[in-house]
C-alpha cells in the first residue's frame, strides 16, 4: 500500500487557517486553538496512509479536529479549576422577545434576502459571517459549530458542553436567531446590489 | 395546535436539528402555509447551514487558485 501522494505537510498547511478559525470559535483562546490544530495535523500526518480519499481532505481534517476539541473540553472539565465558561445569560431567549409583538407575530417583517446563495462565494460575505460568528457568546458559538460544521447531533452536543437538553436547544436557537439578524444587518441590508436583486 | 411566529421560530430550529414530533411538524407546516414571514425565516435559517459549509471550505478556493492555477477548482458542495 502506497501513501496517498496528495496528503503531505504542504497539503495540510493549506487547511491550517480554516482549522484554526474553527478551533478559535470554539475555544476562544489563541494558544489552545493553536494546540488543538497542531494535534490535529500531527494525527492527520500519522494517519495519512489510512486516508482513503472518500471524503475531501478538508472534511477529513475537520473530523479529526472535532475529536481533538472534544478531548480538550473533557480535559478541561476534569480540571475543575479551569472550568468552561458558565452559561451566563446564554440560556435565555428573552433578548429576542422584541422581535415579536404581544400576539407572537413578527413586530417587523423579516427582510427578504433575495438569492442569498450568490453571496457564498464572495470573500467579503465570508468576512461578514466571521464578524457575526465572533460576536456570538462562547457556548452559543460552540454549540452552533458543533451542530453545523462538526455535524454532531444535539444529544452529543449537550453531553460535550455538559448542559441540559433544553439549554442546548436554546444555544442553537440563539445562534441561529443572532446570526440571521447579524447577517441581515451586516450584509443583506447593506448590499443593495446583492441582497435585493431579484 | 395553532402556533405563533415566535413558536414557529423555535419549531424551525428544532426541525433543523431533527427533533420535531409529528404533531409539531404538522403544526409548523400549517403555519408556514399561511405565513410568509416564517417561510422567509425558515429559508434564512436553512441558508445558515449552507453558509457554514461554504465557510469551512472557503480558503481552499483562494489558496488553490494561486497554487494550482489551471486546474479545475474544487466543486463547491
Amino acid at each position: 500500500m502506497t501513501q496517498n501522494p496528495a496528503i503531505d505537510t504542504a497539503e495540510f498547511a493549506r487547511h491550517r487557517p480554516v482549522l484554526y478559525k474553527l478551533a478559535l470559535l470554539q475555544l476562544r483562546n489563541n494558544e489552545e486553538a493553536e494546540d488543538v490544530v497542531q494535534e490535529t495535523l500531527a494525527a492527520a500526518l500519522q494517519g495519512a496512509a489510512g486516508f482513503q480519499g472518500k471524503s475531501a481532505v478538508r472534511t477529513w481534517l475537520v473530523g479529526i479536529l472535532k475529536h481533538k476539541i472534544i478531548d480538550h473540553f473533557r480535559r478541561q472539565r476534569a480540571q475543575p479549576e479551569i472550568a468552561l465558561d458558565g452559561l451566563g445569560d446564554e440560556t435565555s431567549t428573552g433578548d429576542f422577545d422584541a422581535l415579536f409583538a404581544a400576539d407572537g407575530h413578527y413586530a417587523e417583517q423579516p427582510a427578504p434576502w433575495g438569492n442569498p446563495d450568490a453571496a457564498l462565494t464572495e470573500s467579503r460575505f465570508q468576512d461578514a459571517l466571521q464578524r457575526c460568528l465572533d460576536g456570538l457568546p462562547p457556548n452559543t458559538a460552540r454549540a452552533f459549530v458543533m451542530r453545523e460544521v462538526m455535524d454532531m447531533d444535539t444529544d452529543d452536543i449537550c453531553k460535550e458542553l455538559a448542559v441540559t437538553a433544553t439549554n442546548c436547544w436554546v444555544l442553537l436557537y440563539r445562534a441561529r436567531m443572532s446570526l440571521r439578524l447579524c447577517l441581515e444587518a451586516g450584509w443583506f441590508a447593506g448590499e443593495p446590489a446583492k441582497g435585493k436583486s431579484r | 395546535m395553532r402556533v405563533t411566529c415566535k413558536q414557529a421560530s423555535h419549531l424551525i430550529c428544532a426541525d433543523l436539528d431533527g427533533r420535531l414530533r409529528f404533531s409539531q411538524r404538522l403544526a409548523l407546516r400549517l403555519h408556514l402555509l399561511a405565513c410568509a414571514a416564517c417561510v422567509r425565516v425558515k429559508a434564512q435559517m436553512g441558508f445558515l447551514r449552507r453558509a457554514m459549509t461554504a465557510y469551512v471550505n472557503q480558503d481552499s478556493h483562494a489558496v488553490q487558485d494561486k497554487r494550482d492555477r489551471g486546474k479545475a477548482p474544487p466543486e463547491a458542495h
